[in-house]
């Protein structure tokens, strides 16, 4: 049997390592039921306020002081010269309220690689790859041997993730969610009763069952360096599986890209408030090529840490507002029947959170009983078939962050790139971030493995008794996947 | 290289004439061949007729005569216009230029009453929107008059009925109603207008040896790939300015060497927009100890220039001549960075354009002016990257209409500007710029930095502005009355001069 190693290697200590999502939030092990006597007025809230304790046969404190130790710990690993905890520093005086950031909720990853390849409908295959779920492969324990087994996540990117369900009459349902991971593993250690309930009334369905949320084995993936064959424990039998079918093929509750989680949200805005070689010459994408701490063709990390690093060149500290989370802004478009009629305020729920604070968790849209027309019939502003990447493609997302000044707090400085961005060899509109090993570019753009792109490349969706491909691939031409530079 | 001899010349070159006359005319249904006769033989301008005739034109100002009176021609159709004359539309992508403006009303911010646009001399509906739209400009207003009254009668002739007509005019120091100059920042399009090396669109006089030549073709002038603005080339990369994109379809093969149009007929009301400046600056600094009210201060910081066009971060102490007479200089500035010296080779010769400094965090402009809501250039947006926001910048072909503002005139006027712009996607160029950023008080930089107070409306929540006081301090501006309604517009399209000769039949 190949031999086990712990969770020590180096891409599990950072949940951004240079653009490698890695394999678990920061924050998730904690030990469950030693929580700190804080008050619970001190305690960090729920996304948006969202008031799901109370449903608990357990005591809603309990389960509060859970969440609240979790933010903590996200906070404190990464507190620490110009980036503080909200409720954990009250020194300094704050410049006004929270600053809310914001960005567009369709991934522009996506855009980019399809506007670079495709000349007759980039935003409409953009669009179905969004759409399609992108396959991820752990490993599982079968007698002495590991056998590979895939999980599916939706490649939505920018904190917002969506889904529909549909019959053969066409969409009957659509839902846009921000919540993150690590509130729903959060009640999955503490309340598993409570998950399966909010699961059910989430989803409406009755059908979700308790062993469907939770890995029935443990679940490695390949940790050891070259070729030694090692492999990691990465969720443990009895652990809450945020890959499950009620969450992915079947259902949408919360994020499921790696990347989409509440812990890079707190790293993303702390490492951007850290100084990096030349910074005052790099633009936001530079930065983050230099940091790793976000992934560099999206639009919400590199605006984030835009933000940041802008207060934080002011000599400002920055935090995360309380309640933490990423949130879906207020629509503002219309849905139209065929003859005009604005429907938007029938469709359009607000299913979770608080828009009049501009914290919305999870948004559907869904035609109510005996309205007379179906989704399929509906509109879009420019007269636009509704689709849910079309509303994603209108949703604004953003996040809530305070500054403060904090005598003495000087940033940190980082005395040489931990990363650096290649652009892709078929596509050189669009780049990722590497890890920099020794701090000169260890492994040069050009010598980059497949293997190494491959998880920076869309997929598409499978053809009929197909698999999700890699997009781009195989389909355009050279001449359109080689532009060359130029000063027509 | 461009199809010089197939785009029309108003699209990437812009007429400039200092008189504009916009007809909407109606075809008669079906179209006879007289119709089809008259539209085909047209004397729609092409590129490089429009480039040869403003360079004559900048000969013959500079021996003092007047320009050439012959009037430039555009033409535009609509979706109706198309089907009427037989134009496949089933496969356009873009859903807007499927709808009259009206439709879009609500989504622009225009005044809405009963669900239709309250204002709207036409554009309401597709029986008041132009099926084409011409664009006849020249320099000799009555020469131009006369033109189109000829245009005009051959079109009755055919059995074409005029829907409206409006005259533009350029204001002294080609300023808007408002008072300040206008069209001073607009992308380049990449481009060479023949097969020579170095006939460039747009004059490239930055040296070769300094990186930004391949960005910029002078400071403050960055070059856009032309698909941004016509079918059928190359489209402007997210993540870079000079990778190009593959080239930019419509989705129907008709439409390449075309673009789309935007027209929108915009009233501003002169005498609210000064009085709400005045009173705005009076509370700005009725907290401040000896500093008297400046209305022009004001409305420089709403606007982002001062009237002559100097940018208010950069000399936030006043209009500077020196930088605004200098067409090297009045635009070459960002936002999260300094610009640093650049030299130039124009027509002045070899010289250095001095930089200017930015103003990332609106310590001394604010994140609400007019011309940093549209354009936050080298900053990062909600939408991405700054080369996201050059895509999204339309060629604005904008001239303003009726007459300028007397102080003391009685109430009513109808004046503004007969908005012009040239795009090849309405849904992610003047849509976005307007719903998302103008319209949006938490767009695209960051919440409650207020709305572009000057053009944009948001019906939904009352307007407001965050202005930044010479002290540090933040002034909130609220501005409950809208300054500039929309009266009129349509979604059009600028085909190619080939596709207008073909329509004969």
């Amino acid at each position: 049997m190949r031999r086990i190693i712990s969770l020590t290697s180096r891409v599990l200590r950072g949940y951004h390592f240079c653009d490698q999502t890695a394999l678990r939030p920061r924050g998730d092990r904690q030990p469950r039921f030693f929580l700190e006597e804080r008050h619970l007025a001190d305690l960090y809230g729920a996304p948006a306020g969202v008031d799901d304790f109370s449903l608990s046969v357990l005591h809603s404190g309990f389960l509060r002081r859970a969440w609240d130790q979790k933010i903590r710990a996200m906070v404190t690993a990464e507190a620490g010269n110009l980036y503080y905890g909200v409720l954990e520093d009250a020194s300094g005086v704050l410049d006004g309220g929270p600053v809310m950031i914001p960005w567009d909720a369709f991934p522009r990853s996506l855009s980019v690689w399809f506007d670079a390849i495709e000349t007759d409908d980039p935003e409409g295959r953009a669009e179905r790859a969004a759409d399609t779920l992108r396959p991820r492969r752990y490993w599982k324990l079968a007698g002495r041997e590991f056998r590979p087994f895939v999980v599916r996540y939706r490649q939505q990117d920018e904190y917002c993730e969506w889904r529909t369900w549909a019959d053969e009459s066409g969409p009957l349902r659509m839902a846009f969610s921000c919540e993150n991971p690590e509130y729903w593993a959060t009640i999955a250690e503490t309340d598993p009763v409570l998950l399966v309930r909010l699961y059910r009334q989430t989803l409406r369905t009755d059908d979700v069952q308790a062993e469907d949320l939770f890995w029935p084995h443990d679940v490695f993936l390949p940790g050891g360096d070259g070729a030694d064959p090692a492999f990691a424990v990465v969720f443990k039998a009895g652990e809450y599986n945020p890959y499950n079918v009620w969450n992915t093929d079947r259902g949408l509750v919360h994020l499921t890209h790696p990347s989409n989680s509440l812990a890079a949200e707190v790293h993303l805005a702390a490492q951007g408030s850290w100084r990096y070689p030349g910074d005052e010459a790099l633009d936001a994408r530079g930065l983050l090529c230099c940091g790793g701490h976000g992934r560099v063709e999206r639009s919400s990390d590199p605006t984030i840490a835009s933000t940041v690093s802008g207060y934080a060149r002011k000599g400002f500290s920055v935090a995360l507002a309380d309640p933490i989370g990423l949130y879906i802004q207020p629509p503002r478009f219309e849905l139209r029947t065929p003859d005009g009629r604005d429907v938007s305020g029938e469709c359009i729920r607000v299913a979770r959170g608080d828009a009049g604070r501009n914290m919305i968790l999870r948004l559907e849209i869904e035609a109510p009983p005996g309205a007379g027309y179906a989704l399929s019939q509906l509109r879009l502003p420019g007269n636009s078939p509704l689709s849910a990447s079309r509303v994603a493609r209108l949703l604004g997302m953003g996040l809530f962050a305070h500054a403060k000044s904090i005598p003495g707090a000087e940033p940190l400085r980082i005395v040489g790139c931990t990363c650096f961005c290649c652009a892709d060899p078929g596509v050189p509109a669009y780049r990722a971030t590497f890890p920099n090993d020794d701090h000169d570019h260890s492994t040069p753009c050009d010598q980059l493995s497949a293997d190494a792109w491959a998880a920076h490349v869309p997929v598409e969706p499978p053809t009929p008794g197909g698999h999700a491909t890699l997009a781009g691939a195989s389909q355009a031409p050279d001449a359109v996947r080689r532009p060359t530079r130029s000063v027509f | 290289m461009l199809e010089a001899a197939e785009i029309q010349g108003n699209v990437l070159r812009g007429f400039n004439t200092s008189h504009q006359i916009l007809l909407g005319l109606m075809l008669p249904r079906p179209v006879g061949s007289a119709a089809r006769a008259w539209i085909a033989g047209l004397p729609v301008t092409p590129l490089g007729t429009t480039a040869i005739w403003r360079a004559a034109r900048r000969e013959a100002r500079s021996l003092g005569q007047a320009g050439a009176p012959d009037p430039l021609t555009g033409l535009a159709i609509s979706h109706s216009g198309a089907q009427a004359l037989g134009l496949p539309v089933a496969g356009i992508r873009d859903g807007y230029f499927g709808q009259p403006m009206g439709m879009a009303a609500d989504q622009l911010g225009d005044r809405v009453e009963d669900g239709a646009a309250a204002d709207y001399l036409y554009g309401l509906t597709w029986d008041d929107t132009p099926d084409i739209m011409l664009i006849l400009g020249g320099d000799d207003a009555t020469a131009l008059g006369a033109a189109a009254a000829a245009i005009l009668s051959d079109a009755v002739g055919a059995g074409v009925r005029s829907l409206f007509s409006e005259r533009g005019e350029k204001q002294a120091g080609e300023k808007e109603h408002f008072g300040f100059k206008d069209g001073i920042s607009q992308p380049a399009p990449r481009g060479l207008l023949s097969n020579r090396p170095d006939d460039y669109l747009y004059q490239r006089m930055i040296p070769r040896e300094d990186p930004r030549a391949a960005a910029y073709a002078w400071p403050g002038k960055p070059l856009v790939w032309p698909g941004q603005y016509v079918f059928g080339y190359a489209g402007h990369s997210r993540s870079s300015f000079d990778l190009p994109n593959p080239p930019v379809t419509g989705g129907e093969p008709w439409m390449r060497n075309g673009s789309f149009l935007v027209y929108r007929r915009l009233r501003q009301d002169v005498t609210g927009f000064r009085a709400w400046c005045a009173s705005q600056a009076a509370a700005m600094t009725a907290a401040t100890a000896g500093t008297a009210p400046d209305p022009d201060a004001f409305a420089a910081r709403v606007v982002g220039r001062w009237p002559d066009g100097t940018p208010f971060h950069v000399a936030p102490g006043g209009p500077d001549t020196a930088l605004s007479d200098d067409v090297r200089r009045a635009n070459h500035f960002g936002y999260d960075k300094p610009t640093g010296e650049t030299v130039v080779v124009d027509e002045l010769g070899a010289r250095t354009v001095p930089g200017a400094p930015g103003d990332k965090y609106g310590l001394i402009g604010a994140m609400c002016a007019h011309i940093r809501k549209v354009n936050p250039r080298d900053l990062e947006a909600d939408k991405g990257s700054p080369n996201d926001t050059l895509r999204l910048q339309m060629l604005r072909r904008g001239i303003p209409y009726g007459p300028p503002h007397v102080e003391g005139e009685p109430g009513g006027v109808d004046r503004g500007l007969l908005f012009l712009s040239y795009q090849t996607s309405i849904a992610n160029q003047f849509m976005k710029l307007v719903g998302d950023w103008m319209n949006h008080g938490d767009k695209p930089e960051r919440g409650g930095e207020g709305h572009d107070l000057l053009v944009g409306q948001d019906r939904r929540a009352g307007r407001f502005g965050s202005f930044p006081r010479n002290d540090g301090s933040l002034f909130t501006a609220q501005a409950p009355r809208q300054f500039v309604n929309a009266t009129g517009g349509a979604f059009l399209f600028s085909p190619a001069i080939s596709v207008i000769r073909g329509l004969i039949g």
